[in-house]
């Protein structure tokens, strides 16, 4: 299990802390107004077997990977929450669509706290390589619990923003 | 009365036809598109009294609808229920002549105060 040091980084260090603390705002927000469930921060090892990520990327001045992780049972739980139907009725592609829509919602309230041109990408929902997990510099992790359950959003930032998703997946 | 909604999520097009019946627009017939090129044609075909889209999305995005819908003549009242919340965003949508922008996550009752005032 990978243990993460959030602030670590040799650059971009003051924006890590801010980064944090609007990733909590927001996902806090999406989960109450949206799903009208709680969201609790917790200080926990980022833990996601399965490695199944919602990600989006902002592309401006600068390159953001926004990645959320939800294991199966909370993805189920999002999805019917979204739905307002039981598990059983759901297809796994619904649940990857309500999953990502969750990703396009944080991303997008994050890209709005830059007052810069950027663009948003749409959601995809990916299985991230082992070598996801291993430390970057200018990434912020922040981790949550609802219903038992974890949920992190990684956000990773890049300084040029030529490189495409595949590219910087395999960091 | 008959609402387009326009998203590429079926999850999202779910949450906002729930929505309108929670702001207590009950008697909405609500249909749907996937993406800007497919709710064009819907409009053409269907003629709703507004269109609820979504901005980022595959084929044809939402400002592109907007465009096109206007270009085309077509009048309907649009409104964005987006996640993008920039007021680059906002500027350009008002300016291409959106009836109003309303950000994901969004309640009930931000719906009704958006709609209220077109559909009255």
């Amino acid at each position: 299990v990978f243990e993460w040091n959030q602030f670590v980084g040799a650059k971009g260090a003051p924006w890590m802390p801010l980064t944090q603390q609007i990733i909590e705002e927001i996902a806090i927000d999406v989960w109450q107004t949206m799903l009208g469930m709680e969201l609790t921060p917790v200080d926990c090892r980022f833990h996601h077997p399965d490695r199944l990520a919602a990600t989006v990327e902002i592309r401006g001045s600068r390159l953001w990977i926004v990645d959320v992780f939800a294991d199966e049972p909370l993805r189920a739980l999002i999805a019917e929450a979204m739905f307002s139907t039981d598990r059983d009725m759901l297809s796994d592609e619904e649940i990857c669509d309500a999953f990502g829509e969750i990703a396009n919602m944080i991303g997008g309230n994050f890209k709005g706290q830059f007052d810069e041109d950027s663009q948003l990408s749409t959601p995809v929902v990916r299985q991230l390589g082992e070598t996801f997990f291993c430390h970057v510099p200018g990434r912020v992790r922040s981790t949550f619990e609802c219903d038992g359950y974890q949920l992190s959003v990684v956000v990773t930032e890049f300084d040029v923003c030529h490189q495409t998703l595949e590219a910087v997946s395999a960091i | 009365m008959k609402i387009l909604i326009v998203d590429d999520s079926k999850a999202m097009r779910m949450i906002v036809r729930r929505s309108l019946a929670q702001a207590g627009f009950q008697n909405v017939v609500a249909i749907e598109a996937s993406n800007g090129a497919e709710a064009l044609q819907v409009v053409e075909e269907q003629s709703p009294d507004l269109v609820l889209s979504d901005w980022n999305m595959p084929e044809m995005k939402g400002i592109d609808l907007l465009k096109s819908l206007r270009a085309k003549g077509r009048n309907v009242p649009l409104g964005f229920i987006t996640s993008e919340s920039s007021p680059d965003m906002h500027k350009q949508a008002v300016d291409s002549g959106a009836a109003f922008v309303i950000v994901k996550p969004f309640t009930p009752a931000a719906i009704e105060l958006a709609l209220k005032p077109i559909l009255v």
